[in-house]
């Protein structure tokens, strides 16, 4: 009989061995395989558990915070047509004036899809407080680059960050733009 | 002799007459790995599998590490080796880099820790195939779950929008499902024009009847071969369906990762089905083991197949 270390094996668990099996050699050397101490099962759990919390929080996460199907661990890739590629994200000013300031042809007042690992956060998991933190660094970048000092009409007030992403209908054939989430920030 | 060698023996003398000796001779090496020293080919395919498919790691400590765990038996058989080896991929890729870490990096992760913890239970062999069986389960029974929960899967929405605008799906979407050539271009400056406006704006986006029935139809294989590897790997193993994950596993593979090839998924559930398998040397799991063994080799190339059907084109 040939084991592996490591392996228990039982009497006649091999010793039955052809080079095809039948239902009946099957079942005897399921029931000749080594059954497992509770602290070897202790230890096989662990990585499963681990996994399955992941899942868990992933599901959470995509339900309530917008947490991309496709990332984070859950096996949500190649699920949905909102993947992070077809995330975009644009941040646009609102003026003294009234007037607003940033192309979305080039991602707004700041082009925050850049692939740098903070427009991929954003993109993956646009929660409220990453948001926030783009506008502020959209005003910031405003007031450095942009506003003319010389007039307080092109002063910003406010900045918007807004994360979109693709919706496709197959049925009609037309894809659209739908908002995933979004911050106004009032400048101080 | 053994009742294995005996086995063995006889297998071979079979096959010696259809098949080149060099041929003969791996499907030997490789069953005898598999059947007494089956932990070393489990242990060396996931020292490969790491090797080849970490992101973001150092790459100088990676090498080293899986490296001497390739050249050294004792530490591929030490326990804490692979528990170290997870929490270091983990703090090297999750905390910086999850936004663009796939699944199945996390999953290589998760394998790692489970094999470190599984070689360290007095039935090592036994933990580590246990493991393997509750991990494919899981993993395909959360793929699965995602898909049928999905607005935009079952209805074919999300396949006939990736056949319609991947470049990768380009050639085999022009060549077998109906796709007028140059529309993914098309579709490309539809996008882009999507993109330049506001929330609630549309574009058309070219596809076709058929591609969007084949879409419909891959969403449902792909639900049904997903949900039911989850099923053969998670049912108790006294169920006859118990024996059947790593087939319908390999019709997974060899149908899906030619058209998406995303091979480090691939290489690591190959991986864990070889050790998942049950301990017996009947044939059903000698070929299983050479299948895999030679897919392990091939997959990486799957990648080509773009350009195959770009050629047929």
């Amino acid at each position: 009989m040939t084991t592996s270390p490591g392996m228990t094996a039982s009497p006649g668990s091999d010793s039955t061995i052809t080079p095809e099996t039948s239902d009946a050699e099957t079942s005897q050397h399921n029931a000749g395989r080594p059954r497992l101490s509770r602290r070897a099962w202790a230890l096989v759990l662990i990585a499963p558990l681990i996994m399955t919390g992941v899942a868990v929080m992933h599901h959470i996460l995509t339900t309530t915070s917008d947490l991309n199907p496709w990332k984070g661990g859950g096996f949500g890739m190649f699920a949905t047509v909102d993947s992070p590629g077809n995330r975009r994200i644009v941040s646009i000013a609102t003026l003294r004036n009234g007037q607003t300031y940033g192309n979305r042809e080039t991602g707004g007042v700041l082009d925050f899809n850049d692939y740098s690992e903070t427009s991929l956060r954003a993109a993956t998991f646009p929660n409220t407080d990453r948001l926030r933190s783009m506008a502020r660094e959209a005003i910031f970048f405003y007031e450095l680059q942009v506003d003319d000092p010389t007039t307080d009409q092109d002063d910003v007030v406010s900045m918007r960050v807004e994360v979109l992403t693709v919706d496709f209908d197959a049925s009609a054939n037309t894809a659209t733009l739908v908002l995933v989430n979004a911050v106004d920030v009032a400048a101080s | 002799m053994t009742a294995l060698d005996t086995a063995a023996t006889a297998s071979s003398s079979r096959e010696r007459s259809r098949v080149p000796a060099w041929i003969s001779r791996a499907w030997n090496s490789v069953n005898t790995l598999f059947e007494t020293r089956r932990i070393e080919l489990v242990t060396v395919m996931t020292a490969l599998v790491v090797m080849t498919h970490s992101l973001f790691t150092v790459d100088d400590v990676r090498t080293v590490l899986v490296f001497a765990a390739l050249v050294i038996p004792a530490v591929r058989r030490f326990g804490p080796f692979w528990i170290g080896v997870g929490i270091f991929r983990f703090f090297s890729q999750v905390p910086n880099h999850w936004p663009s870490l796939d699944n199945h990096q996390h999953l290589i992760n998760w394998w790692c820790l489970g094999l470190g913890f599984a070689l360290m239970a007095s039935q090592s062999e036994e933990a580590i195939r246990r493991l393997a069986r509750i991990m494919l389960g899981l993993c395909f029974l959360f793929a699965t779950i995602w898909k049928i929960r999905s607005p935009d899967f079952l209805n074919g929405d999300f396949f006939t929008w990736t056949f319609a605008t991947d470049s990768r799906l380009r050639a085999f979407a022009e060549t077998f499902l109906g796709l007028p050539e140059g529309a993914q271009r098309v579709n490309g400056d539809a996008q882009r024009l999507l993109e330049l406006g506001a929330a609630g704006g549309t574009e058309p986006i070219i596809t076709g009847s058929r591609l969007h029935i084949a879409a419909i139809i891959t969403s449902w294989y792909t639900v049904v071969i997903e949900g039911s590897i989850a099923v053969f790997y998670l049912v108790p193993e006294r169920f006859r369906v118990a024996r059947w994950g790593h087939w319908a596993l390999l019709v997974f593979i060899v149908t899906v990762y030619p058209i998406a090839p995303v091979v480090g998924f691939a290489l690591i559930l190959m991986t864990m089905s070889v050790a998942g398998l049950s301990g017996s040397a009947h044939g059903g799991n000698r070929r299983w083991v050479m299948i895999a063994s030679v897919l392990f080799v091939v997959l990486p190339l799957f990648g080509r197949f773009e350009d195959l059907f770009a050629a047929i084109g």
